[in-house]
């Protein structure tokens, strides 16, 4: 039988926990349309009995950006027309990350119940949550089309940044995500305190606001992580110059995150069936 | 706040040496805690060794715990798939196993239902029918297969026997005698970790007696 996981392991007398967690993401890879298929059906199980399904992901959205929008466009005193791009994609994308970061919180206990049961490669579980917050954050493209229209945007090569941009936020969600993950299912104070960081964070990160438009001293900015991340997708999409700054940040952690993730992970990998 | 260092190390299973080898039907026994279905964790990758190996070759089944592994809020049928998909097997491949499971488990219109609808009953039945569907090389049982009420019972004892002589391998858990001298060439009994006897059937339940008799 081609299918089914099958078991071909030998595990030396003392395991090398390094190989062992290489092959869990060789495992991990190789099952993609496991944890892609589950992704998608958590989308559907969320809005399972509701009439318009996932464009519930869309509409609240919108209802957010249209509501809060012209608000804070009068409150900064900005122009409408520059300021509503601007928090819109802010919006979506800082929902992307805090949504991926906090799901990340209870990606391991949460499979506690199937964990126990098969063997699963641990980066499955935690793909799984990341894929399933990128599906979330797809929803929001046709606010981006309706944006596009009433704005009258650009469009043009530019755009073609954002899929660079777009996958190196995902690569640092990852990692995030995995140290998250297992940090929370070790330490159930953590994820209390993440979720409050992150509400935090919403205010101090250039989400809502910018330090062109409120004159906010650029190094503020330029320390912040997410700050790089939202720019990452937001700058292509408006035709902005990504600050050279944000970049060089987001793939500084991009490297240092993997490392500090895999050492994490190769430590505990093991360990985390009794933690859950 | 509580250390997390204080928490006490447990040593599960210890010194647990055995091969086990195709045509071979296991049966683990022992008391409640000797690590039987630790054993049958190991054996399932599920928990690793701190020291030591564990070589399996095969696609291996383990059917743990009833029930675990529905989500109440889905139907029947996505259930199903979703069982399947967690056992390694994609869902278009599933599909084909599906009207067998539906036939077995004599569930009809109720698969179109949200499993927490279900009574305990047909929970087994469809558990039962999806685990068998399959045919792993090696399959691990915890003995809630073995119990349920009588009238499915007599079908499911034909299915399972069925099912038991395709693999090539049975490990199962039990704590009941007559369930390891009907299913089993083999016997493993642990006790407090530790393998106590390895062998033929009769020789093992010797042994287990000898011990549970000595403690009373």
């Amino acid at each position: 039988m081609e299918t089914g996981r099958v078991h071909n392991s030998k595990v030396a007398d003392k395991p090398n926990q390094s190989a062992q967690a290489l092959s869990d993401l060789k495992e991990a890879l190789r099952f993609s349309w496991f944890w892609s298929a589950l992704a998608w059906n958590d989308i559907l199980h969320r809005y399972r009995g509701s009439m318009l399904g996932p464009l519930w992901i869309t509409l609240t959205t919108a209802v957010f950006i249209a509501g809060l929008g012209p608000l804070y466009a009068r409150l900064f005193n900005l122009n409408m027309t520059e300021y509503l791009p601007f928090m819109a994609l802010g919006v979506t994308t800082w929902q992307f990350i805090t949504g991926t970061i906090n799901e990340s919180c209870g990606a391991y206990t949460d499979s506690s119940h199937m964990m126990r049961q098969v063997r699963l490669p641990r980066l499955a579980i935690l793909f799984r949550v990341v894929f399933r917050n990128m599906i979330a954050f797809i929803h929001n493209v046709p606010i981006y089309i309706v944006i596009f229209i009433a704005f009258d945007l650009p469009v043009g090569w530019h755009l073609l940044e954002l899929i660079p941009g777009f996958v190196i936020v995902c690569l640092n969600l990852t990692w995030l995500g995995l140290i998250v993950a297992i940090l929370c299912a070790r330490f159930r104070d953590i994820t209390p305190i993440i979720i409050s960081v992150l509400q935090i964070g919403f205010f101090l990160t250039p989400v809502m606001w910018n330090y062109k438009m409120q004159r906010v001293d650029l190094w503020i900015v330029q320390l912040n992580r997410f700050a790089a991340l939202i720019e990452l997708i937001r700058a292509p999409i408006l035709g902005d110059e990504i600050l050279p700054g944000l970049l060089t940040m987001s793939l500084f952690c991009l490297v240092v995150g993997w490392l500090a993730a895999a050492a994490l992970f190769v430590r505990c990998r093991r360990q985390i069936i009794y933690w859950v | 706040m509580r250390s997390a260092r204080s928490a006490p190390t447990v040593r599960a299973l210890e010194d647990i040496s055995l091969n086990i080898a195709p045509g071979d039907r296991l049966g683990l026994i022992g008391a409640n805690g000797a690590g039987k279905s630790t054993l049958l964790r190991v054996m399932a990758g599920i928990y690793e060794p701190d020291t030591g190996s564990v070589a399996v070759s095969g696609m291996i089944m383990p059917l743990l715990e009833l029930g675990l592994g529905f989500d109440g809020d889905l139907t029947g049928w996505e259930n199903i798939r979703l069982r399947g998909m967690y056992l390694g097997i994609k869902p278009t491949y599933f599909e084909r196993f599906a009207p067998d499971i539906a036939a077995f488990s004599e569930l009809g219109e109720y698969l179109d239902l949200p499993v927490r609808t279900y009574s305990s009953g047909m929970m087994m039945r469809l558990s039962l029918g999806i685990a068998t569907a399959l045919s792993p090389d090696i399959l691990l049982m915890d003995e809630w297969m073995m119990a349920g009420d009588a009238a499915f019972m007599q079908k499911a004892h034909d299915r399972l026997a069925g099912f038991v002589e395709k693999t090539n391998i049975l490990v199962l858990a039990s704590h009941s005698e007559p369930i390891i001298r009907e299913w089993c060439n083999k016997a493993l009994l642990l006790n407090a970790g530790h393998v106590m006897a390895f062998g033929p059937v009769d020789e093992v339940l010797g042994v287990y007696k000898e011990l549970f008799e000595g403690t009373e």
